[in-house]
């Protein structure tokens, strides 16, 4: 693997690190859960929001207007990284926001989705690294009514994953404005053949520094993570450094015209004037909607 | 009460008390009395229990097997010319036998009486339903307290030493929630004037236990005399007499719960459905008959989910504080693991990882420190704060996030630097 593409970084400590929880191989796979204390807005009389955690897809939580929502207080934060849910083909259309919070009064944006038709279970898979305590799916939209049967959170059991941070500055395209960027990290291990050093190695395709401009940043919240030298845990620290040997791909974004052609097609119906006064004209007015998806032309 | 004015003063001292001279005083006084529980004319029976020269103090109790109607013995226990005797008396007395003696105790100074019981409500009102029998309370001459369930002397025992005076009452006991039990409260006088308590009451375990002698340390005086009372609002208190014949009032908080609200009903239906399966009689010899009974329980689980912990360091078997935490919790803890607990070192922020945990019962748990930092919590240099998230009680309902934060002691700090970051690149 070429150091050019910017997908591992390198942490060396003075002092032994005796103790991590390395990530297991293969990453960690998504654990189901329906823990927690689960209430609920907007309920349908008679149709609690227990029946979704009850095992028994015959019985619904039922909600007959959008802004409801289910809410679920979780033993501990946890990182969720996707839903599992049953629903039949009646009454099964619903927009959703899922929504995470530290503290239950305070909500923030974790993905959005819908339901497909059809009958059976359903799993959806988001990606957030942030971990919350409560979680809230609310209804944004729905046909009549909703019924859904049960309802089961993934999650995965991020430790150092999360407690170690990268970002830098990337422009957001060629001379475009530079934002900070967060870079996920995928492994945590020890590195091999050092026992003082660690080896980070960060989400493939979409999660590359190789673009940095300048310094990366390395975090480290010793609150959730496990970084053990034999004197004591790692603390907490922010540090800097200017990758090497990178190989930029930057964004090729510029303006691009598009021309798209619509394709009308107009049967006039004949109509026969008894009583004519003025000359009459007919305009007529044709719209295109094009959505442009960007495919980059380099695969990584 | 109200003190009569200055000029109404002056009036009535006036030689001439005519309309004239506006001195033509008249006063009415009215009493006011709560009249749902006292009525002048049946509340206050007035009995004699007991004419006699040289008698000395008189305790009785009624013993009442019923939560309603009237008591149906007087149980009585006196001094009679320094001689402690016991008798006892019908009630209502029907063929007039009067007070029939029955037991003597030898010479003593003081007496008291008390029946133990249970509160029970009928028609809006709680009464005592007492046991068979009651306590009896007496000093010796030799200012020994002793108790003795009525005529049992193989209950007699040692209350208290040095004791001038004794008091007893039946407090409240809640209904509802065992260890909420004020007992029986003997009161008693030290030779020295300072005011104590012994009681009798139920304990968590729902076993009764005379419970260790409590002095009375918010009255600071020097008592001669006392009494004991207790409250319509669930409260029992103490009476004391000192020597500047002021009287202190010293009364505890309510033990209500249960008693003063009402309880809550359940009202369950039960659906049964009987399936008969056609039977075909070849011999028929009687006629047989089927009974079906329709048998439901409910069983009503309550568990607060809110608890409180109390955490410290505690030395292993080879005296080092570094090792191990224990934490001990208001309420018991059903299910708990180590993944339940966090716990933190505040200084540095780290965590503090654990090899085990052992229950020593589900109120206290004890945290074996992992040897992974080689001084355990040794080198810790502020506190510790404890986190318990998704522990569950009996009832198994998750309690609410517990947190206590404490100092560690006697630590042997070992100098083991921390890793620092020393280099960092991309490879």
């Amino acid at each position: 693997m070429s150091k050019s593409i910017g997908q591992k970084i390198g942490i060396r400590f003075t002092e032994d690190i005796v103790n991590l929880t390395e990530t297991p191989v293969g990453g960690h796979q998504d654990i189901e859960t329906q823990e927690g204390t689960w209430t609920a807005s907007g309920t349908y009389s008679g149709y609690s929001v227990e029946s979704l955690k009850d095992g028994d897809v015959s019985t619904m939580w039922q909600t007959r207007s959008t802004g409801s929502y289910i809410q679920i207080e979780l033993d501990s934060p946890k990182v969720l990284t996707g839903l599992k849910y049953y629903r039949t083909t009646s009454y099964y259309s619903m927009g959703y926001t899922m929504k995470g919070s530290q503290d239950g009064i305070v909500f923030e944006d974790v993905y959005k989705g819908s339901t497909p038709y059809g009958s059976g279970y359903v799993t959806t898979t988001f990606d957030t690294r942030t971990p919350y305590k409560y979680y809230r799916l609310v209804i944004d939209s729905l046909s009549n009514r909703l019924y859904l049967y049960e309802l089961i959170l993934l999650y995965k059991p991020y430790k150092n994953e999360i407690a170690l941070g990268v970002s830098g500055l990337e422009h957001q395209y060629v001379n475009g404005p530079l934002h900070n960027r967060k870079y996920g990290i995928e492994r945590v291990e020890k590195y091999p053949g050092d026992s003082k050093a660690l080896l980070l190695t960060l989400e493939v395709y979409e999660n590359r520094f190789n673009n940095v401009e300048g310094n990366l940043t390395i975090t480290y919240d010793a609150s959730l993570g496990d970084l053990m030298g034999r004197g004591g845990g790692v603390e907490s620290f922010e540090v800097f450094f200017s990758p090497t040997d990178l190989l930029p791909k930057p964004n090729p974004h510029k303006a691009e015209n598009l021309t798209a052609q619509a394709t009308g097609s107009i049967t006039l119906i004949e109509v026969f004037y008894t009583q004519t006064y003025n000359l009459e004209n007919i305009t007529l007015q044709a719209e295109a909607s094009i959505d442009f998806i960007d495919v980059s032309i380099i695969n990584p | 009460m109200r003190h009569a004015t200055t000029s109404l003063n002056e009036k009535l001292k006036t030689s001439q008390q005519t309309p004239a001279n506006k001195a033509d005083p008249k006063m009415s006084i009215q009493v006011s009395r709560a009249r749902m529980t006292v009525m002048d004319s049946d509340y206050w029976k007035v009995e004699t229990i007991r004419q006699k020269d040289g008698l000395g103090e008189v305790s009785v109790a009624p013993r009442r097997d019923r939560p309603y109607g009237s008591p149906n013995q007087i149980y009585e226990i006196h001094i009679d010319n320094g001689m402690i005797g016991t008798a006892i008396r019908e009630y209502p007395d029907t063929f007039e036998e009067g007070w029939k003696n029955q037991f003597s105790l030898g010479p003593g100074s003081s007496v008291a009486i008390a029946f133990d019981g249970y509160w029970s409500r009928f028609r809006k009102l709680w009464r005592l339903v007492t046991e068979e029998k009651p306590w009896i309370f007496w000093v010796d001459n030799n200012n020994t307290l002793w108790r003795q369930l009525w005529g049992d002397d193989s209950t007699k025992n040692q209350l208290a030493t040095d004791v001038i005076k004794v008091k007893a009452l039946r407090a409240w006991k809640n209904v509802n929630l065992p260890d909420r039990d004020q007992g029986i409260v003997v009161g008693y006088i030290k030779k020295d004037g300072t005011v104590w308590y012994r009681n009798f009451c139920q304990q968590e375990d729902y076993r009764y236990v005379w419970e260790s002698p409590k002095q009375l340390t918010q009255f600071a005086g020097t008592a001669v005399s006392l009494n004991l009372f207790i409250t319509n609002d669930y409260r029992m208190g103490f009476v004391i007499e000192d020597t500047n014949a002021q009287v202190h009032w010293l009364i505890t908080g309510r033990n209500w719960a249960g008693m003063a609200l009402g309880t809550e009903q359940i009202i369950l239906n039960a659906t049964a459905q009987v399936q008969l399966i056609p039977v075909t009689y070849h011999y028929n010899k009687e006629i047989e008959k089927i009974h079906v009974a329709a048998n439901s329980e409910v069983s009503f689980l309550f568990g607060s989910i809110a608890n409180n912990i109390i955490a410290t360091n505690v030395p292993n078997e080879e005296n080092n504080w570094g090792w191990i935490i224990e934490i001990m919790t208001m309420h018991p803890i059903e299910t708990i693991t180590l993944e339940n607990i966090v716990a933190t070192d505040l200084y540095s922020g780290t965590n503090i990882q654990f090899t085990s945990m052992e229950s020593l019962s589900k109120r206290h748990f004890r945290l074996h420190v992992s040897d992974i930092v080689e001084s355990g919590i040794n080198n810790v240099y502020g506190d510790i704060r404890i986190l318990i998230t998704g522990a569950r009680n009996e009832a198994g309902y998750t309690f609410l996030t517990m947190e206590d934060t404490f100092t560690p002691h006697n630590l042997l700090p070992i100098e083991i630097p921390l890793p620092e970051v020393m280099e960092v690149w991309n490879e």
